[in-house]
Protein backbone atom coordinates (compact mmCIF):
# COMPACT_ATOMS: atom_id res chain seq x y z
CA UNK A 1 0.00 0.00 0.00
CA UNK A 2 1.44 3.14 -0.88
CA UNK A 3 1.74 6.00 1.23
CA UNK A 4 -0.97 8.11 -0.03
CA UNK A 5 -3.53 5.08 0.18
CA UNK A 6 -2.49 4.75 3.42
CA UNK A 7 -3.30 8.45 4.37
CA UNK A 8 -6.38 8.29 2.84
CA UNK A 9 -7.60 4.83 4.21
CA UNK A 10 -6.52 6.55 7.43
CA UNK A 11 -8.91 9.73 6.64
CA UNK A 12 -11.85 7.85 5.76
CA UNK A 13 -11.34 6.03 9.19
CA UNK A 14 -11.41 9.59 11.04
CA UNK A 15 -14.73 10.25 9.40
CA UNK A 16 -15.89 7.02 9.90
CA UNK A 17 -14.82 6.90 13.45
CA UNK A 18 -15.51 10.82 14.34
CA UNK A 19 -19.33 10.89 12.89
CA UNK A 20 -19.34 14.24 13.77
CA UNK A 21 -17.92 16.90 11.86
CA UNK A 22 -17.79 19.60 7.21
CA UNK A 23 -18.15 22.81 5.59
CA UNK A 24 -17.94 25.60 8.11
CA UNK A 25 -21.58 25.86 9.63
CA UNK A 26 -22.21 29.50 10.28
CA UNK A 27 -24.70 28.68 13.10
CA UNK A 28 -22.18 26.91 14.91
CA UNK A 29 -19.24 29.96 14.18
CA UNK A 30 -18.63 32.30 17.20
CA UNK A 31 -15.46 33.74 18.15
CA UNK A 32 -15.48 32.12 20.94
CA UNK A 33 -14.39 29.05 19.08
CA UNK A 34 -12.30 31.19 16.60
CA UNK A 35 -9.63 27.84 15.19
CA UNK A 36 -10.88 25.55 12.75
CA UNK A 37 -9.25 22.18 11.22
CA UNK A 38 -10.30 20.57 8.75
CA UNK A 39 -9.92 17.56 6.31
CA UNK A 40 -11.08 16.83 2.87
CA UNK A 41 -11.47 13.55 0.67
CA UNK A 42 -12.78 13.16 -2.73
CA UNK A 43 -12.45 14.15 -6.40
CA UNK A 44 -11.57 17.23 -7.66
CA UNK A 45 -9.81 17.20 -10.94
CA UNK A 46 -8.21 13.56 -9.52
CA UNK A 47 -9.14 11.85 -6.59
CA UNK A 48 -7.52 14.24 -3.42
CA UNK A 49 -7.44 14.50 0.06
CA UNK A 50 -6.58 18.16 1.99
CA UNK A 51 -5.79 19.12 4.85
CA UNK A 52 -6.41 22.68 6.56
CA UNK A 53 -6.85 25.52 9.12
CA UNK A 54 -8.28 28.62 9.80
CA UNK A 55 -9.26 31.36 12.08
CA UNK A 56 -12.64 32.90 12.79
CA UNK A 57 -12.87 36.63 13.46
CA UNK A 58 -15.03 40.01 12.38
CA UNK A 59 -13.74 42.94 9.74
CA UNK A 60 -15.67 45.57 9.51
CA UNK A 61 -18.84 44.15 11.51
CA UNK A 62 -18.56 40.92 9.06
CA UNK A 63 -17.87 37.14 10.50
CA UNK A 64 -14.51 36.47 8.06
CA UNK A 65 -12.94 32.89 8.41
CA UNK A 66 -9.50 33.37 7.40
CA UNK A 67 -8.28 29.70 6.03
CA UNK A 68 -5.68 27.84 4.45
CA UNK A 69 -5.31 24.65 2.92
CA UNK A 70 -3.46 21.79 1.13
CA UNK A 71 -4.53 19.97 -1.52
CA UNK A 72 -2.64 15.97 -2.63
CA UNK A 73 -4.05 13.93 -5.88
CA UNK A 74 -3.12 10.21 -5.29
CA UNK A 75 -0.84 8.64 -7.11
CA UNK A 76 2.60 6.62 -7.29
CA UNK A 77 4.67 9.78 -7.20
CA UNK A 78 3.58 12.01 -3.82
CA UNK A 79 4.13 15.54 -4.18
CA UNK A 80 4.42 16.00 -7.23
CA UNK A 81 1.08 17.46 -8.20
CA UNK A 82 -0.45 19.72 -5.36
CA UNK A 83 -2.88 22.95 -4.34
CA UNK A 84 -2.54 25.40 -1.74
CA UNK A 85 -5.19 27.76 -1.17
CA UNK A 86 -5.13 31.20 1.19
CA UNK A 87 -7.92 33.15 1.50
CA UNK A 88 -11.00 34.23 3.61
CA UNK A 89 -14.83 32.82 3.80
CA UNK A 90 -16.83 36.43 4.26
CA UNK A 91 -20.41 36.29 5.81
CA UNK A 92 -22.18 38.96 4.20
CA UNK A 93 -25.78 38.64 4.91
CA UNK A 94 -28.07 36.47 7.39
CA UNK A 95 -31.80 36.51 8.17
CA UNK A 96 -33.48 33.54 10.22
CA UNK A 97 -30.88 30.75 9.21
CA UNK A 98 -30.71 31.80 5.39
CA UNK A 99 -27.03 32.92 5.29
CA UNK A 100 -25.07 34.57 2.08
CA UNK A 101 -21.36 34.16 2.38
CA UNK A 102 -18.72 34.42 -0.42
CA UNK A 103 -15.28 32.80 -0.55
CA UNK A 104 -11.79 34.39 -2.27
CA UNK A 105 -9.03 32.28 -2.45
CA UNK A 106 -5.66 32.73 -3.86
CA UNK A 107 -4.45 29.52 -5.45
CA UNK A 108 -0.68 28.28 -5.61
CA UNK A 109 -0.44 24.52 -7.82
CA UNK A 110 1.78 22.88 -9.13
CA UNK A 111 1.80 19.43 -11.70
CA UNK A 112 4.85 17.39 -13.00
CA UNK A 113 5.18 14.91 -15.50
CA UNK A 114 7.46 12.60 -17.87
CA UNK A 115 7.11 16.37 -20.21
CA UNK A 116 6.70 18.86 -17.78
CA UNK A 117 6.89 20.66 -14.39
CA UNK A 118 4.11 23.58 -14.25
CA UNK A 119 3.99 26.34 -11.07
CA UNK A 120 0.42 28.29 -11.41
CA UNK A 121 -0.87 31.71 -9.56
CA UNK A 122 -4.09 31.80 -9.45
CA UNK A 123 -7.64 32.67 -8.04
CA UNK A 124 -11.01 30.64 -6.66
CA UNK A 125 -13.81 33.10 -6.15
CA UNK A 126 -17.31 31.33 -5.32
CA UNK A 127 -20.64 32.38 -3.57
CA UNK A 128 -22.59 30.14 -1.14
CA UNK A 129 -26.45 30.65 -0.86
CA UNK A 130 -27.56 28.50 2.12
CA UNK A 131 -29.83 27.95 5.10
CA UNK A 132 -27.79 26.85 8.19
CA UNK A 133 -29.65 25.35 11.45
CA UNK A 134 -27.93 24.41 14.69
CA UNK A 135 -27.33 20.74 13.97
CA UNK A 136 -27.92 20.84 9.91
CA UNK A 137 -27.10 23.38 6.79
CA UNK A 138 -27.90 23.03 3.53
CA UNK A 139 -26.35 24.76 0.78
CA UNK A 140 -25.86 25.91 -3.26
CA UNK A 141 -22.16 27.32 -4.47
CA UNK A 142 -21.27 28.71 -7.33
CA UNK A 143 -17.49 29.38 -8.34
CA UNK A 144 -14.92 30.46 -10.77
CA UNK A 145 -11.23 28.61 -10.44
CA UNK A 146 -9.07 30.87 -12.68
CA UNK A 147 -5.40 29.85 -13.52
CA UNK A 148 -3.99 33.33 -13.85
CA UNK A 149 -0.21 32.80 -14.82
CA UNK A 150 1.59 29.39 -15.49
CA UNK A 151 5.42 28.44 -15.25
CA UNK A 152 6.19 26.07 -17.66
CA UNK A 153 9.69 24.48 -16.97
CA UNK A 154 9.78 21.60 -19.59
CA UNK A 155 12.16 17.64 -19.23
CA UNK A 156 14.70 16.78 -20.91
CA UNK A 157 12.72 14.18 -22.50
CA UNK A 158 9.86 16.83 -23.96
CA UNK A 159 13.14 19.09 -25.35
CA UNK A 160 14.55 16.64 -27.14
CA UNK A 161 10.72 15.76 -29.02
CA UNK A 162 10.75 19.76 -29.21
CA UNK A 163 13.90 21.61 -28.65
CA UNK A 164 12.76 24.68 -29.68
CA UNK A 165 9.91 25.00 -26.56
CA UNK A 166 9.91 28.05 -24.65
CA UNK A 167 10.11 27.44 -21.13
CA UNK A 168 9.02 30.36 -18.38
CA UNK A 169 6.21 32.01 -17.51
CA UNK A 170 2.62 32.22 -19.75
CA UNK A 171 0.08 34.60 -19.20
CA UNK A 172 -2.51 35.83 -20.01
CA UNK A 173 -4.32 33.04 -18.34
CA UNK A 174 -4.11 29.27 -19.26
CA UNK A 175 -7.07 27.64 -18.19
CA UNK A 176 -10.18 28.24 -16.23
CA UNK A 177 -13.56 26.53 -14.86
CA UNK A 178 -16.47 27.38 -13.29
CA UNK A 179 -18.20 25.66 -10.71
CA UNK A 180 -21.47 24.68 -9.20
CA UNK A 181 -22.75 22.33 -6.72
CA UNK A 182 -24.67 21.49 -4.02
CA UNK A 183 -23.80 20.57 -0.39
CA UNK A 184 -25.05 19.59 2.94
CA UNK A 185 -23.97 18.97 6.82
CA UNK A 186 -24.96 18.13 10.25
CA UNK A 187 -23.21 19.67 13.27
CA UNK A 188 -22.46 18.31 16.80
CA UNK A 189 -20.36 19.39 19.64
CA UNK A 190 -18.66 21.47 17.02
CA UNK A 191 -17.56 19.20 14.69
CA UNK A 192 -19.62 19.22 11.61
CA UNK A 193 -19.34 16.22 8.98
CA UNK A 194 -20.41 17.14 5.32
CA UNK A 195 -20.40 16.75 1.91
CA UNK A 196 -20.31 18.74 -1.37
CA UNK A 197 -20.79 17.73 -4.64
CA UNK A 198 -21.05 19.46 -8.35
CA UNK A 199 -20.36 19.95 -12.09
CA UNK A 200 -17.46 21.48 -13.53
CA UNK A 201 -17.21 23.24 -17.10
CA UNK A 202 -14.78 24.61 -18.51
CA UNK A 203 -14.36 28.72 -19.00
CA UNK A 204 -15.46 28.42 -22.45
CA UNK A 205 -18.75 26.52 -21.85
CA UNK A 206 -18.24 24.05 -24.79
CA UNK A 207 -16.78 21.03 -22.71
CA UNK A 208 -16.05 20.05 -19.15
CA UNK A 209 -12.77 18.71 -17.98
CA UNK A 210 -12.14 14.93 -18.10
CA UNK A 211 -13.54 14.53 -14.44
CA UNK A 212 -16.39 17.04 -15.26
CA UNK A 213 -17.88 17.29 -11.42
CA UNK A 214 -16.47 17.47 -7.83
CA UNK A 215 -17.17 15.77 -4.42
CA UNK A 216 -16.16 15.34 -1.31
CA UNK A 217 -16.60 14.70 2.09
CA UNK A 218 -15.36 17.17 4.38
CA UNK A 219 -14.42 17.38 8.47
CA UNK A 220 -14.61 19.94 10.59
CA UNK A 221 -13.29 20.92 13.75
CA UNK A 222 -13.83 24.35 15.96
CA UNK A 223 -12.14 24.87 18.94
CA UNK B 1 -2.53 57.52 2.45
CA UNK B 2 0.92 55.90 2.70
CA UNK B 3 -0.37 52.68 2.35
CA UNK B 4 -2.64 53.38 -0.86
CA UNK B 5 0.06 54.44 -2.78
CA UNK B 6 2.30 51.45 -1.72
CA UNK B 7 -0.46 49.10 -2.89
CA UNK B 8 -0.60 50.82 -5.94
CA UNK B 9 3.08 51.07 -6.51
CA UNK B 10 3.33 46.94 -5.70
CA UNK B 11 0.60 46.54 -8.17
CA UNK B 12 2.23 48.84 -10.82
CA UNK B 13 5.63 46.63 -10.15
CA UNK B 14 3.97 43.39 -10.69
CA UNK B 15 2.20 44.21 -13.49
CA UNK B 16 5.38 45.60 -14.97
CA UNK B 17 7.17 42.81 -14.26
CA UNK B 18 4.56 40.13 -15.09
CA UNK B 19 4.24 42.17 -18.88
CA UNK B 20 8.02 41.56 -19.15
CA UNK B 21 8.60 38.49 -18.44
CA UNK B 22 5.99 36.43 -19.63
CA UNK B 23 4.83 34.51 -23.33
CA UNK B 24 1.75 33.88 -24.89
CA UNK B 25 0.57 30.33 -24.41
CA UNK B 26 -1.06 29.97 -27.71
CA UNK B 27 1.22 31.86 -29.99
CA UNK B 28 2.53 29.37 -32.98
CA UNK B 29 5.51 27.76 -31.96
CA UNK B 30 6.18 28.22 -28.33
CA UNK B 31 4.90 25.01 -27.41
CA UNK B 32 4.39 23.12 -30.09
CA UNK B 33 6.28 23.23 -33.67
CA UNK B 34 4.79 25.07 -36.77
CA UNK B 35 2.36 23.39 -39.29
CA UNK B 36 3.98 23.04 -42.72
CA UNK B 37 1.32 25.79 -43.74
CA UNK B 38 3.27 27.92 -40.81
CA UNK B 39 6.76 26.93 -42.25
CA UNK B 40 7.79 26.78 -45.52
CA UNK B 41 11.08 24.56 -44.64
CA UNK B 42 8.50 21.73 -44.06
CA UNK B 43 8.19 18.86 -46.78
CA UNK B 44 5.02 19.50 -47.73
CA UNK B 45 2.30 17.86 -50.33
CA UNK B 46 -1.19 19.68 -51.04
CA UNK B 47 -4.29 17.14 -50.88
CA UNK B 48 -7.39 18.51 -51.45
CA UNK B 49 -7.02 21.92 -50.56
CA UNK B 50 -5.01 20.96 -47.29
CA UNK B 51 -1.29 20.86 -46.84
CA UNK B 52 -0.13 18.01 -45.68
CA UNK B 53 3.40 17.24 -43.93
CA UNK B 54 4.84 14.47 -45.81
CA UNK B 55 7.93 12.37 -47.34
CA UNK B 56 8.71 9.35 -49.96
CA UNK B 57 11.65 7.37 -49.58
CA UNK B 58 12.90 4.77 -52.38
CA UNK B 59 12.68 4.30 -55.97
CA UNK B 60 9.61 5.98 -57.58
CA UNK B 61 8.24 3.83 -60.24
CA UNK B 62 8.58 0.96 -57.57
CA UNK B 63 5.88 -0.76 -55.48
CA UNK B 64 3.99 2.21 -53.22
CA UNK B 65 4.22 1.79 -49.22
CA UNK B 66 1.74 4.27 -47.37
CA UNK B 67 2.25 4.40 -43.57
CA UNK B 68 -0.39 5.51 -41.81
CA UNK B 69 -0.26 6.67 -37.85
CA UNK B 70 -2.45 6.31 -35.78
CA UNK B 71 -4.30 8.79 -33.39
CA UNK B 72 -6.41 10.11 -34.85
CA UNK B 73 -4.45 13.61 -34.17
CA UNK B 74 -0.92 11.60 -33.82
CA UNK B 75 1.69 11.70 -36.25
CA UNK B 76 4.35 9.77 -38.35
CA UNK B 77 7.27 10.22 -36.42
CA UNK B 78 7.40 7.18 -34.80
CA UNK B 79 6.70 5.13 -37.80
CA UNK B 80 10.30 6.61 -39.24
CA UNK B 81 12.06 2.88 -39.06
CA UNK B 82 9.57 1.68 -42.20
CA UNK B 83 11.92 3.86 -43.93
CA UNK B 84 14.07 1.22 -43.70
CA UNK B 85 11.24 -0.61 -46.50
CA UNK B 86 13.27 1.57 -48.87
CA UNK B 87 16.29 -0.53 -49.03
CA UNK B 88 14.47 -3.24 -49.95
CA UNK B 89 13.15 -1.67 -53.17
CA UNK B 90 9.64 -0.29 -51.86
CA UNK B 91 8.94 3.52 -52.46
CA UNK B 92 7.76 3.91 -48.85
CA UNK B 93 5.76 7.41 -48.27
CA UNK B 94 4.66 9.33 -44.79
CA UNK B 95 1.79 11.43 -44.44
CA UNK B 96 0.44 13.18 -41.68
CA UNK B 97 -3.09 13.30 -41.82
CA UNK B 98 -5.13 16.68 -41.55
CA UNK B 99 -4.81 18.51 -38.38
CA UNK B 100 -2.58 16.03 -37.35
CA UNK B 101 0.70 16.37 -36.70
CA UNK B 102 2.88 18.95 -38.84
CA UNK B 103 -0.02 19.33 -41.17
CA UNK B 104 -2.10 22.06 -41.39
CA UNK B 105 -5.17 22.21 -38.62
CA UNK B 106 -8.76 23.47 -39.27
CA UNK B 107 -11.70 24.16 -36.81
CA UNK B 108 -13.66 21.43 -35.46
CA UNK B 109 -16.22 22.26 -37.48
CA UNK B 110 -14.71 21.83 -40.35
CA UNK B 111 -15.08 17.88 -39.58
CA UNK B 112 -18.19 17.54 -37.65
CA UNK B 113 -19.92 19.78 -40.41
CA UNK B 114 -18.91 17.17 -42.93
CA UNK B 115 -21.21 14.20 -40.37
CA UNK B 116 -20.50 10.66 -41.53
CA UNK B 117 -18.77 12.18 -44.75
CA UNK B 118 -15.78 13.02 -42.23
CA UNK B 119 -14.92 9.55 -42.88
CA UNK B 120 -14.48 9.71 -46.54
CA UNK B 121 -12.77 13.09 -46.31
CA UNK B 122 -9.71 10.89 -44.47
CA UNK B 123 -10.21 8.20 -47.46
CA UNK B 124 -10.33 10.88 -50.11
CA UNK B 125 -7.23 12.64 -48.44
CA UNK B 126 -5.63 8.58 -48.30
CA UNK B 127 -6.60 8.19 -52.08
CA UNK B 128 -5.03 11.92 -52.58
CA UNK B 129 -1.65 10.94 -51.55
CA UNK B 130 -1.68 7.77 -53.47
CA UNK B 131 -2.43 9.90 -56.48
CA UNK B 132 0.09 12.92 -55.55
CA UNK B 133 3.17 10.18 -55.59
CA UNK B 134 1.62 7.53 -58.35
CA UNK B 135 4.13 7.84 -61.39
CA UNK B 136 1.38 5.03 -63.41
CA UNK B 137 -1.77 3.64 -63.27
CA UNK B 138 0.37 -0.26 -62.63
CA UNK B 139 1.82 0.78 -59.85
CA UNK B 140 1.32 -1.19 -57.16
CA UNK B 141 -0.13 0.20 -53.27
CA UNK B 142 0.50 -1.39 -50.58
CA UNK B 143 -1.23 0.13 -46.82
CA UNK B 144 0.77 -0.12 -43.47
CA UNK B 145 -1.62 1.04 -41.02
CA UNK B 146 -0.75 1.18 -37.19
CA UNK B 147 -3.84 1.63 -34.42
CA UNK B 148 -5.95 4.32 -35.89
CA UNK B 149 -3.84 4.11 -39.31
CA UNK B 150 -5.14 0.56 -39.26
CA UNK B 151 -8.25 1.57 -39.13
CA UNK B 152 -8.22 4.07 -41.87
CA UNK B 153 -5.95 1.50 -43.64
CA UNK B 154 -9.21 -0.95 -43.15
CA UNK B 155 -12.06 1.46 -44.18
CA UNK B 156 -10.30 2.38 -46.83
CA UNK B 157 -10.01 -1.11 -48.22
CA UNK B 158 -13.34 -1.63 -47.95
CA UNK B 159 -14.50 1.64 -49.61
CA UNK B 160 -11.44 1.39 -52.48
CA UNK B 161 -10.69 -2.19 -52.91
CA UNK B 162 -9.76 -2.08 -56.29
CA UNK B 163 -6.89 0.75 -54.95
CA UNK B 164 -5.00 -1.46 -52.53
CA UNK B 165 -2.62 -4.64 -53.43
CA UNK B 166 -1.40 -5.35 -49.98
CA UNK B 167 -2.58 -4.21 -45.84
CA UNK B 168 -0.68 -4.28 -42.79
CA UNK B 169 -3.12 -3.71 -40.13
CA UNK B 170 -1.17 -3.16 -37.01
CA UNK B 171 -3.24 -3.10 -33.41
CA UNK B 172 -6.79 -1.26 -35.31
CA UNK B 173 -8.57 -0.81 -31.86
CA UNK B 174 -11.83 -1.60 -33.76
CA UNK B 175 -13.36 -1.81 -36.79
CA UNK B 176 -17.18 -1.11 -35.71
CA UNK B 177 -17.86 1.78 -33.36
CA UNK B 178 -18.60 -0.65 -30.16
CA UNK B 179 -15.79 -2.73 -30.60
CA UNK B 180 -13.53 0.83 -30.57
CA UNK B 181 -15.21 2.22 -27.31
CA UNK B 182 -14.89 -1.09 -26.05
CA UNK B 183 -10.93 -0.45 -27.17
CA UNK B 184 -10.69 3.30 -25.49
CA UNK B 185 -12.70 2.08 -22.22
CA UNK B 186 -9.97 -0.76 -22.02
CA UNK B 187 -6.54 0.81 -22.67
CA UNK B 188 -7.70 4.03 -20.32
CA UNK B 189 -8.96 1.99 -17.29
CA UNK B 190 -6.29 3.33 -14.82
CA UNK B 191 -6.71 2.36 -11.71
CA UNK B 192 -8.53 5.30 -9.67
CA UNK B 193 -5.22 5.50 -7.17
CA UNK B 194 -2.69 5.53 -9.93
CA UNK B 195 -0.61 8.26 -11.24
CA UNK B 196 -1.54 8.13 -14.83
CA UNK B 197 -5.11 8.96 -13.99
CA UNK B 198 -4.40 11.63 -12.00
CA UNK B 199 -1.66 13.19 -14.23
CA UNK B 200 -4.63 12.60 -16.68
CA UNK B 201 -6.83 14.53 -14.98
CA UNK B 202 -5.10 17.09 -12.61
CA UNK B 203 -4.08 18.81 -16.04
CA UNK B 204 -7.42 20.22 -16.54
CA UNK B 205 -7.42 22.98 -13.81
CA UNK B 206 -4.03 24.08 -15.40
CA UNK B 207 -4.86 24.44 -19.28
CA UNK B 208 -7.80 24.56 -21.13
CA UNK B 209 -8.07 26.71 -23.98
CA UNK B 210 -10.78 27.30 -27.08
CA UNK B 211 -12.48 24.87 -28.97
CA UNK B 212 -10.19 25.35 -31.94
CA UNK B 213 -7.42 26.79 -29.69
CA UNK B 214 -4.47 24.25 -31.80
CA UNK B 215 -2.01 25.41 -30.30
CA UNK B 216 -2.48 25.16 -26.77
CA UNK B 217 -5.24 21.74 -26.93
CA UNK B 218 -2.93 20.21 -29.21
CA UNK B 219 0.08 20.58 -26.41
CA UNK B 220 -2.61 19.35 -23.77
CA UNK B 221 -2.79 16.13 -25.45
CA UNK B 222 0.65 15.73 -26.09
CA UNK B 223 1.12 16.13 -22.00
CA UNK B 224 -1.81 13.79 -21.79
CA UNK B 225 -0.83 10.97 -24.18
CA UNK B 226 2.98 10.54 -22.70
CA UNK B 227 2.56 7.39 -21.80
CA UNK B 228 0.22 4.43 -20.99
CA UNK B 229 0.99 1.86 -18.48
CA UNK B 230 -1.69 -0.46 -19.97
CA UNK B 231 -0.74 -0.52 -23.64
CA UNK B 232 2.64 -0.19 -22.63
CA UNK B 233 3.21 2.90 -25.40
CA UNK B 234 5.51 5.64 -24.27
CA UNK B 235 5.73 8.49 -26.59
CA UNK B 236 8.86 9.68 -24.81
CA UNK B 237 11.92 8.36 -27.37
CA UNK B 238 10.56 11.38 -29.11
CA UNK B 239 7.84 9.70 -30.51
CA UNK B 240 5.63 12.49 -32.08
CA UNK B 241 6.27 15.53 -34.04
CA UNK B 242 3.32 17.46 -32.61
CA UNK B 243 -0.29 16.03 -31.75
CA UNK B 244 -3.73 17.18 -33.47
CA UNK B 245 -6.32 17.55 -30.91
CA UNK B 246 -9.20 19.32 -32.64
CA UNK B 247 -8.86 16.28 -35.40
CA UNK B 248 -9.19 14.27 -32.35
CA UNK B 249 -12.06 15.53 -31.13
CA UNK B 250 -13.93 15.91 -34.53
CA UNK B 251 -13.42 12.54 -35.65
CA UNK B 252 -14.91 11.09 -32.10
CA UNK B 253 -17.63 13.51 -31.91
CA UNK B 254 -18.62 11.84 -35.19
CA UNK B 255 -17.55 8.32 -34.41
CA UNK B 256 -20.24 8.68 -31.44
CA UNK B 257 -22.86 10.42 -33.44
CA UNK B 258 -22.91 8.18 -36.64
CA UNK B 259 -21.77 4.68 -34.67
CA UNK B 260 -18.86 4.65 -37.48
CA UNK B 261 -18.71 1.57 -39.33
CA UNK B 262 -15.01 0.64 -40.79
CA UNK B 263 -16.15 -2.72 -42.22
CA UNK B 264 -18.49 -1.41 -44.85
CA UNK B 265 -16.95 -3.17 -48.21
CA UNK B 266 -14.34 -4.97 -46.52
CA UNK B 267 -16.23 -8.38 -47.95
CA UNK B 268 -15.07 -6.89 -51.07
CA UNK B 269 -11.17 -6.81 -50.52
CA UNK B 270 -10.29 -10.20 -50.57
CA UNK B 271 -6.70 -9.72 -50.62
CA UNK B 272 -4.86 -11.75 -47.53
CA UNK B 273 -4.47 -9.32 -44.52
CA UNK B 274 -1.43 -9.02 -41.87
CA UNK B 275 -2.71 -8.36 -38.67
CA UNK B 276 -0.32 -7.38 -36.12
CA UNK B 277 -0.76 -7.78 -32.28
CA UNK B 278 1.66 -7.42 -29.71
CA UNK B 279 2.72 -8.86 -26.38
CA UNK B 280 2.67 -6.35 -23.85
CA UNK B 281 -0.41 -4.32 -24.82
CA UNK B 282 -2.53 -5.08 -22.06
CA UNK B 283 -5.75 -3.90 -24.13
CA UNK B 284 -4.81 -6.28 -26.88
CA UNK B 285 -4.82 -10.13 -26.11
CA UNK B 286 -5.04 -12.78 -28.87
CA UNK B 287 -8.87 -13.00 -28.10
CA UNK B 288 -9.18 -9.56 -29.09
CA UNK B 289 -6.82 -9.71 -31.99
CA UNK B 290 -8.94 -12.77 -33.20
CA UNK B 291 -12.10 -10.86 -32.70
CA UNK B 292 -11.08 -7.23 -34.77
CA UNK B 293 -9.24 -9.34 -37.52
CA UNK B 294 -12.71 -11.17 -38.30
CA UNK B 295 -13.99 -8.19 -40.38
CA UNK B 296 -11.38 -8.94 -43.04
CA UNK B 297 -12.15 -12.38 -45.37
CA UNK B 298 -8.74 -13.36 -45.23
CA UNK B 299 -6.56 -12.25 -42.39
CA UNK B 300 -3.39 -13.95 -40.60
CA UNK B 301 -2.42 -12.98 -37.39
CA UNK B 302 1.17 -12.41 -36.49
CA UNK B 303 2.07 -11.85 -32.57
CA UNK B 304 4.41 -9.39 -31.54
CA UNK B 305 6.86 -10.39 -28.43
CA UNK B 306 8.51 -7.95 -25.88
CA UNK B 307 6.46 -5.24 -28.23
CA UNK B 308 4.26 -2.53 -26.45
CA UNK B 309 1.02 -0.62 -28.70
CA UNK B 310 3.69 1.67 -30.91
CA UNK B 311 6.83 -0.73 -30.16
CA UNK B 312 5.79 -2.76 -32.78
CA UNK B 313 6.89 -0.34 -35.15
CA UNK B 314 8.66 2.31 -32.93
CA UNK B 315 10.63 0.38 -31.04
CA UNK B 316 13.76 -0.05 -33.56
CA UNK B 317 15.30 -3.66 -32.38
CA UNK B 318 11.36 -5.08 -32.83
CA UNK B 319 11.59 -3.63 -36.06
CA UNK B 320 15.00 -4.67 -37.38
CA UNK B 321 14.15 -8.20 -35.77
CA UNK B 322 10.56 -9.19 -35.71
CA UNK B 323 8.28 -6.41 -37.71
CA UNK B 324 10.44 -5.91 -40.38
CA UNK B 325 11.59 -9.66 -41.38
CA UNK B 326 7.51 -10.77 -41.49
CA UNK B 327 6.29 -7.38 -43.32
CA UNK B 328 8.73 -7.94 -46.34
CA UNK B 329 7.63 -11.76 -46.09
CA UNK B 330 4.34 -10.82 -46.16
CA UNK B 331 4.64 -8.31 -49.30
CA UNK B 332 6.95 -10.91 -51.26
CA UNK B 333 3.92 -13.28 -51.38
CA UNK B 334 1.41 -10.93 -52.18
Amino acid sequence: MSIQKYIASLFILLIVQQSHAQSINWNDADTSRPVLIFGKFGVEYGVCYSLGGGYLTQLLGFPILLNASISLPVGETPFDDKKTKLGATIKWYSYKGFTVSTDIHGVYRSYENTYVHLDNFGSDLSATVGYYASHWFFAGQVGFDKAIATKYEHTPVYQSIYPEVVNGWYEPASGGNFYYGLGAGATFYHYTIGMRAGKILNENFYAGPMLPFYGELQVHLLF
Amino acid sequence: MYSKMTLQGAFALITMLLSACTTIPDAPGNLVPLTADQDPSIPAIEVNGARLHSEAFGPEDSTMIICIHGGPGADYKYMLNCMSLAESGYRVIFYDQIGSGLSERFDKSYYTDKGADALTLMYDELAGVIEHYRTSPEQKVYLLGHSWGGMLAAGFAGYHPDMVQGLVACEPGGLIWEDIVTYVSTSRAFSLWSETLNDATYLDQFITGDENDHETLDYKLALLASENTITNEYNVDGGVWRSGAVVNAGLFEIGMEYEVDLTIGLENFTIPVLFMYSELNEAYPLSWAEHVSSAFVNASLFYVPNAGHSGIIQDPVIWNTITQPRILEYFQSL
